[in-house]
């Protein structure tokens, strides 16, 4: 399973999205839509500029593997298997060393390359956008909901 | 090196996964802590739910929180400045925001701290490090920082007896001695590094985490009113407004719902009683054309029962067509824009019926006064036929037509039902617009247009209110 990652906690986020299951179909489809739209607006932009930033050398093309997520929450996947340097690495192999380097790690994987060593904690700069990407989808949610609650 | 596989980075999840998956803690991950399940719930859900609930719910805690804040920095403000140390101010924001990180502990709890120490130590710099202390010396003893703070404000105040009792440790002569230096010292070889340590554990990790979530929505309400005015009454208008706006938008939300079930079953219903209709004209033509003397009789109490079938409609279809006349001469202006068509379709449905019962009546009495002839063959039969049973066929063929016109009708002033429903749904949720109201107060600039923002809030609610009376109206008078 790829990993994942959660920006912010919301009590009873569950219970919304389960009572999605008693509207219609096209509600769940509009929210999709509308958690797209947040994504492609907030959260794709920030973390591109994150990566481009402060990931060092590797930042262009991590920036360029961000892709927004078709899901109920806005989401955006990070990385790549396809290979994108000369040495044939692939977004995903040099994510988490640009971020953290070899801190964390134990045995043969702390012998990360000397330029991944200190790590550039990148991904700590990306959360400012949770306020008002949070705030536009709770209002598309309340906007869906409304719209197909009553039919 | 680890090929690993690619990141999703959601937007929110529920607290629960929170739980389930702790390491997440260290990426500055934020928790709602409030619980939104008395606001949205699957129940709510069903029976329409209030406009703007989820984000409402964010905005208002948030507008809270920022007035809270706002009176503890004055009331911080106001004692640095009464004692001459006005432009230290944002030294010892700062101070604090960075202390309740670092110290999982709320700024709330460490402004007064803060603020008593200072008072009696005379010292911005000795009263950030008497906080310090004072938290260290609280998670120690158990007790609470405001105590601990009273205690050693009392302290340099020159009564040490509060400090005694808190179970520090100090010695009697070193508290008799009122030597704050002494003591201090003291406390701190004692007490040094817990503060720390606590907030380094689990525990203070989600309350770092809790500390930040509350900065988040406090930075909502601060974004919403900061600049709106800094009266704290404006502010608690804007609340009060806000508040008041929820159960309004929930109670049009329900009206909306309820008048939509009401008036598509009103059309489910019709439709319904064409599609009998329909089934039952064609027994009563086939009753017709083989039809001996009983078979008539049967024939006409198949259009008796028809005919009642089609009173009962075009009773319906009358109700709901004057009460959606009387509600839109009501409440038109307040609309926008009434579903004249779905009105017009359900009117021109409304006199199709009358026409088809009296025509049916006409049908009855023919078929009553007809009859005669055996059973046979279908030869037989329609030789047998008078020109009375000719016409009575024809007229079923005639009705046929009619039934399949109304049915067009009818699926037509439905569809413009529900485009109404629709339209009715996105004014009301892009009528109720708190951030527009927002807007309107100020130009590009941040200048204040002259618009109050009280009254922008109060003005979607009293339109909200319309709505809603509108709305009850048409459902305690239309409707089947």
């Amino acid at each position: 399973m790829a990993p994942k990652t959660f920006d912010t906690y919301v009590d009873g986020l569950d219970d919304i999205l389960r009572a999605f299951r008693n509207l219609p179909k096209e509600a769940s489809a509009e929210l999709r839509q509308a958690s797209q739209v947040v994504a492609d607006k907030h959260m794709a932009p920030a973390w591109r500029e994150a990566a481009i930033n402060y990931a060092g050398p590797w930042g262009q093309v991590i920036a360029d593997s961000v892709k927004v997520k078709k899901d109920r929450v806005p989401a955006v996947n990070i990385g790549g298997q396809r290979k994108k340097f000369s040495g044939g690495a692939s977004p995903t192999m040099v994510r988490y060393l640009t971020d953290k380097g070899d801190r964390g790690r134990a045995g043969s994987q702390k012998r990360a390359p000397e330029a991944f060593r200190q790590g550039t904690d990148w991904i700590s700069q990306v959360r400012q956008y949770q306020g008002g990407a949070l705030q536009e989808w709770a209002k598309a949610v309340d906007q869906i909901i409304m719209k197909w609650s009553h039919l | 090196m680890a090929t690993g596989k690619t990141l999703t980075v959601y937007l929110a999840a529920d607290v629960s996964r929170f739980r389930r998956g702790m390491k997440d803690a260290d990426d500055g991950v934020t928790i709602f802590g409030h619980s939104l399940k008395n606001v949205l719930g699957p129940a709510l859900i069903g029976a329409g739910v209030a406009a703007g609930a989820f984000a409402a719910k964010l905005a208002t805690d948030g507008v809270q929180a920022a007035m809270v804040e706002e009176a503890e920095l004055a009331k911080l403000g106001t004692t640095l400045g009464n004692l001459g140390f006005g432009n230290q101010s944002e030294k010892v924001n700062r101070f604090i925001d960075d202390l309740q990180y670092s110290a999982a502990v709320t700024d709330s709890e460490l402004r007064p701290a803060f603020d008593r120490l200072v008072r009696s130590t005379g010292s911005v710099t000795e009263a950030q490090s008497a906080l310090e202390l004072a938290l260290d010396v609280s998670v120690g003893t158990g007790k609470s920082l405001e105590a601990v703070s009273n205690a050693l404000g009392k302290a340099y105040d020159g009564n040490t007896g509060a400090l005694g009792k808190l179970g520090a440790g100090i010695d009697a002569a070193t508290l008799k001695s009122g030597d704050m230096n002494a003591i201090n010292e003291r406390l701190t070889l004692t007490f040094q590094g817990q503060s720390e340590a606590a907030a380094n554990t689990a525990s203070g990790g989600m309350k770092k985490l809790q500390i930040a979530a509350d900065e988040l929505i406090e930075a909502f309400g601060t974004g919403l009113v900061g600049a709106a005015d800094s009266s704290s009454q404006a502010i608690d208008d804007a609340v009060e407004s806000m508040r008041n706006l929820q159960p309004a938008a929930q109670n049009v939300g329900e009206e909306v719902s309820s008048t939509g079930q009401a008036w598509l079953k009103a059309a489910d219903y019709f439709l319904l009683a064409v599609d009998a209709a329909s089934s039952s004209k064609w027994g009563l033509a086939t009753t017709l054309i083989f039809g001996s003397g009983d078979a008539l009789e049967q024939a006409g109490k198949e259009a008796r029962g028809l005919g009642k079938q089609f009173e009962y409609v075009q009773y319906a279809a009358y109700q709901a067509a004057a009460s959606m006349n009387d509600a839109f001469a009501f409440g038109g202006a307040e609309t926008g824009g009434t579903p004249t068509a779905a009105y017009n379709g359900m009117n021109s449905m409304n006199n199709m019926l009358a026409r088809m019962r009296d025509r049916l009546k006409e049908t009855k009495n023919a078929a009553g006064g007809g009859g005669g002839g055996g059973g046979g063959g279908l030869t037989q039969a329609i030789e047998k036929m008078n020109p009375k049973l000719r016409a009575q066929i024809d007229l079923v063929k005639d009705l046929t037509s009619e039934l399949d016109k109304a049915s067009e009708q009818l699926v037509n002033a439905r569809k413009e039902m529900n485009d109404w429903i629709d339209s009715m749904a996105g004014q009301i949720t892009s009528g109720i617009d708190l951030g527009a109201a927002y807007s309107a107060a100020f130009d590009e600039k941040g200048k204040s247009t002259g618009q109050s923002l009280i009254e922008g809030f109060n003005k979607q609610i009293q339109q909200a209110g319309i709505f809603g009376d509108y709305l009850k109206r048409l459902n305690s008078e239309g409707g089947p």
